[in-house]
Formats: C-alpha cells, structure tokens, sequence
C-alpha cells in the first residue's frame, strides 16, 4: 500500500505536525481550506479533520492501512459514531443524567457484531494520536471532548461484552470514586513523595482452601492478597514493551515489564498510565478506581479479552465517559528506555540525580517529577 | 575453677554483652528507617529517600560525582550518548509495536454477535441504582436517540434530495430505531417493577 507507506515516512519524521489549526474562526470551526492534520507521533497514524468545530468534529484517521471515519456531535445531544473495519459504532451520551448508549453493527447488513482486537488497537491507537490536539483544545471544543470519551470506552472494551448496551451510574459517584489526588505530578510534595494506591479485582482464580483467593468464596474477592496490589503508582507514565505494558515488582527498586499471574508476593507496579481510565496512555487524563481495579485485572493474571475483567470493564466505561479529567498529570520525558538494552536494567545513577527524567527503568525516577 | 574454663566463662560473658549492646541500636536503626520513609517504602533507592521527609522543601542538588566506577561511567555519558541510546529504545518500540500488528489477522471477517448463553456481566455502577433511578435514566437515553434519529432522518433525506445514496444513513436510522424499542419496552418494565408493591423502595 504505497500511500500508507509515505504516511509511515512522513511520520518517521515528524513527532507530531499540526497543519492549518492556525485557520480556526472565532466561533471553534476551523478553516476549511487549510483542514488540520496530525501526523502522530512513534508511526501511529495520521487524522484528518473536515470539522473541528465546538459542536461537531468529523475526519479521519488511517492507521495500519485501516480508515477510521468519525464524527462526534455536541450541542443538545451528545453523539459519536466510528466507523471501521466493516463495523459502525454509535455512542450517544447524558452526562448530567448518568446514562450512555452504545451499539454496533456490521455496516455490510447490519447484523450483530463484536468488538475485536484490531478493532480496539485502532480505535485506542486514534485517541493516542488525538492527545496533543485533545490536551489543546479540548476544553473548548465539547464536540472534541465527546469524541475522546467515546474513545477512550472502545479503545478498552472487551470482545465478550456485547456492543449493545446501556451503561447506567451515577454521575457524583463517578466524582467521588475519582483518583486525582492519588496520581504523581511534577512538583509534588517535598522534591520526590511518590504517592501509591491500591487496585484490586475479582475473579474465578483459586489459590487456596479457605483464605487468599479461595475455594470457600470460588475464587478472588476484592482485597484478596493475591488479586490486589498494594503500591500501585498512578501517573501518565508511557508503557514498557511487554504485553500490558505494565512494570511489575516486589519493591520499588526491581521493577520489570511483564504479567505476573497473581503473585501474593509482587505489591508495586507502575507504567502504560496504570489507572487511566482507556487502554494504556492516551490524551485522556481520568484517573479512577474502577479503572486502576479494570487494569489490575488484565495485568495482573487476566487477559485483556477475559470475561472475568467484564464487569470492571463496564464500571471503568462509565467513569471513562463521565468521571472528571484530573489536571496538570503530564510530564516530560526525556528518555524513554522501553523497547531498548537499557528498559529495566537502567544504571541507578539515573535516579533522581537532575539528569532529566528517565521511563522505563527499574525504579520509578524522581526526576520525572521534580 | 581452671583458667580454660575462666577463659571460656569469659568469652562467654564478652558475647552477652556485645548482643545487648548491639540489638537496640539495629532495631532503633530499623525504626528510623521506617519513619524516614513515610510514603515511600523502604526498599526504595537512597536516592529517592532523601527527599521524603515532609518537613524538606528544598530540591535535591544535580548528582555528586559517584565513586563506583560503573556509576562512574554512566555519570560520564553524555547528553548527546543518552539521546542516542534513547533513539535506538524508541526504534525497538515502532518494531515491537509492528510485530504485534503483523501477528493479528487484519483480513479476518467480522465475528458475529458474542455467544447469547455468555454470562452478563452485572455492572456494581448499575446495581447501586434504584428502580425509579434506572427508569428516569431510560427514559432519558431513548429521548436522546429519538432525537438522533430525527437529525439522522434528515440527513438521508438531504442526501436523497441530492441525488446521493443514503444507505448508510437508512442502516443507521433502522439500528437507532430498534435501539429505542428495546429501551422502551426495557422503560415498560420497570414501570411494572416500580409499580408492584414487592419491589417500592
């Protein structure tokens, strides 16, 4: 696909190029004779807006050789529609009432359809390419705002949950369950007090007879040694090259990226923006306990497909789609050692020694948030 | 008493005292260390601990000069090293990130529907809300897709007025519209339910 291939180039090497926002009117809409386009960083794909207005946003997104067209609506109604892969997703949105909408059908006929792996990492890899544009101006674009929402709940949706549901809560719970002032930000406390969290799952695995995980309750409870992590570092930290992206450990100087499989003895974990609500990073920064508890689940001994994560999966949508942002989580990254000789094993002169902040490594740098 | 014995007596008698001596000063050691680490645990690296105590406000000074010598040369690598060494990390990402996609199948058709006989999932959002909670928040929702339905209506009939097709818009309009149904028979329901004396909260 020659096309595709010259996109890869462009973005090989831009980081992230944003062609013709200047042209935005006073009332949001933007230029259409100079249309924005975002060239994403680290090769993930390239989004073209026809309308990036206040009350609509509509364009496209290629990535993989796959066309994401999209178009989000916010005025009296709240309405997003995707569509990709031979597949149309709708999403329509109340925030004030607690309540959201979600179908999806095959766009060939219609029928019933499922969510799927490439489904997902598209729609997840888009909400990573809309984060700088998002961070800029979604707070004054509501149609922007709705389209991220919507993105951040597909980009993390399982495949065993159908795509037609509706989702119901309440909208001051979703505030109240809220982990803002849990997630590490530059400039917290005196120079580096990392500050940790617990999240914890349920599910069908036995460990024992009568206690951790046990037969007598079929399985992990919430708070069961084995299915909770008592340290858990919530921050926009991207993720490590294993599977879940997440780094696992004993204690907060022997980090590495990989999935233990309930391990009692494995309490601290960080990495791929633990407890954002989506899949891993992207521009949304809601933090809450219902998604740190859904990825527990997929990264502590469960798939990312595991039915037995569906019920966190549906409570972390709704706080996806409704929870508040938390403010002022970014940082800088000046080396990001994932994917490299160094992720894991990084020299520990690297910590905390005003030598710009290091991801990646086997401790959490202080650096990151001096 | 032979002198053997008074010299082992007396090693002894040494050994008791140097435990006695030394014991409270590990344990008060062992508690410092505790304190001083408030939020952050006590295996966490030297470094970090310093700047715990909540009391501090000042930042830490850039790294002494280190000793050790592997410390030694990773203090010396350059700005312009690390940069380099972090490139070569990021091009291992892009590569990882394309074998991942290369593994999945891309020209797979779509699944259908997931299995009806699945276990659904109960949301623990959804089990806090009461009865009349639920039903306000249907009926709202289905008002919603009504109106998205009136605006898709129009735009298939701007398009049919255009001499476009449509059909994407009429696939759309017929999955709005069975959307609504199921909301408003779900809506029926839990009037029933709201109603019955069994279930008034």
């Amino acid at each position: 696909m020659s096309s595709f291939r010259f996109l890869k180039k462009l973005a090989a090497v831009s980081s992230v190029v944003l062609v013709g926002c200047a042209g935005a009117a006073p009332d949001g809409t933007n230029d259409k004779d100079s249309p924005t386009v975002i060239v994403a960083p680290e090769q993930q794909g390239v989004v073209r807006f026809d309308v990036l207005s206040a009350t609509s946003v509509k364009g496209s997104y290629e990535y993989h050789g796959v066309k994401l067209d999209f178009h989000a609506e916010a005025d009296s109604l709240k309405a997003v529609t995707l569509e990709l892969r031979g597949m149309v997703l709708t999403g329509t949105f109340e925030a004030e009432d607690g309540v959201f909408d979600l179908d999806g059908f095959n766009s060939a006929d219609s029928s019933d359809t499922q969510m799927t792996e490439m489904d997902t990492t598209v729609i997840h890899t888009f909400e990573v390419a809309l984060t700088d544009v998002y961070r800029a101006r979604g707070a004054e674009l509501p149609a922007l705002e709705v389209l991220n929402r919507a993105l951040t709940v597909w980009g993390d949706y399982s495949p065993t949950v159908p795509l037609r549901r509706t989702f119901y809560g309440r909208a001051e719970r979703a505030t109240l369950q809220n982990l803002c002032n849990k997630v590490n930000r530059v400039g917290q406390g005196s120079g580096y007090a990392p500050k940790w969290t617990w999240g914890t799952h349920d599910c069908l695995t036995i460990k024992s007879a009568w206690s951790d995980c046990a037969a007598i309750t079929a399985g992990c409870m919430d708070g069961d040694d084995s299915s909770t992590v008592e340290r858990c570092f919530l921050s926009m930290h991207p993720g490590g090259s294993c599977n879940d992206g997440s780094f696992f450990g004993t204690n907060a100087s022997n980090f590495r990226c990989y999935e233990p499989d309930h391990d009692s003895n494995v309490e601290y974990s960080y990495g791929d923006c633990l407890g954002r609500c989506g899949g891993g990073c992207g521009g949304g920064t809601t933090f809450t306990q219902a998604c740190l508890n859904h990825d527990i689940c997929v990264r502590f001994g469960h798939i990312q497909i595991s039915a037995e994560c569906d019920d966190d999966v549906i409570d972390a949508a709704f706080d996806a789609a409704f929870a508040p942002s938390c403010s002022n989580v970014g940082f800088t990254v000046n080396y990001n050692w994932s994917g490299g000789s160094n992720e894991g094993k990084c020299p520990t002169s690297w910590n905390f020694t005003n030598d710009g902040c290091d991801v990646g490594c086997q401790f959490v740098d202080g650096d990151c948030f001096r | 008493m032979s002198r053997a014995r008074r010299v082992i007596a007396g090693a002894v008698l040494f050994g008791v005292a140097l435990v006695v001596a030394l014991v409270p000063r590990a344990q008060k050691r062992h508690a410092t260390a505790s304190l001083e680490g408030g939020d952050v645990p006590a295996e966490m690296p030297a470094g970090a601990r310093v700047a715990s105590p909540p009391v501090a406000k000042t930042v830490p000074a850039p790294a002494p000069p280190v000793a050790a010598p592997l410390a030694a040369t990773d203090s010396a690598m350059t700005r312009e090293q690390k940069q380099g060494l972090a490139r070569a990390a990021e091009a291992g990402r892009i590569a990882a990130r394309e074998q991942k996609l290369s593994a999945l199948d891309w020209d797979a058709a779509r699944p259908g529907a997931p299995p009806a006989d699945r276990r659904v999932p109960v949301s623990k959002k959804e089990g806090e809300l009461t009865v009349a909670e639920k039903l306000e928040k249907t009926e709202r929702i289905a008002s919603q897709l009504q109106e998205r339905i009136r605006r898709t209506q129009q735009a298939a009939d701007a398009a049919a007025k255009r001499g476009e097709e449509s059909g994407a818009e009429v696939m759309l309009l017929a999955r709005l519209q069975s959307r609504v149904s199921e909301l408003e028979r779900t809506a029926q329901a839990l009037r029933g339910e709201h109603a019955s004396p069994e279930t008034v909260q």
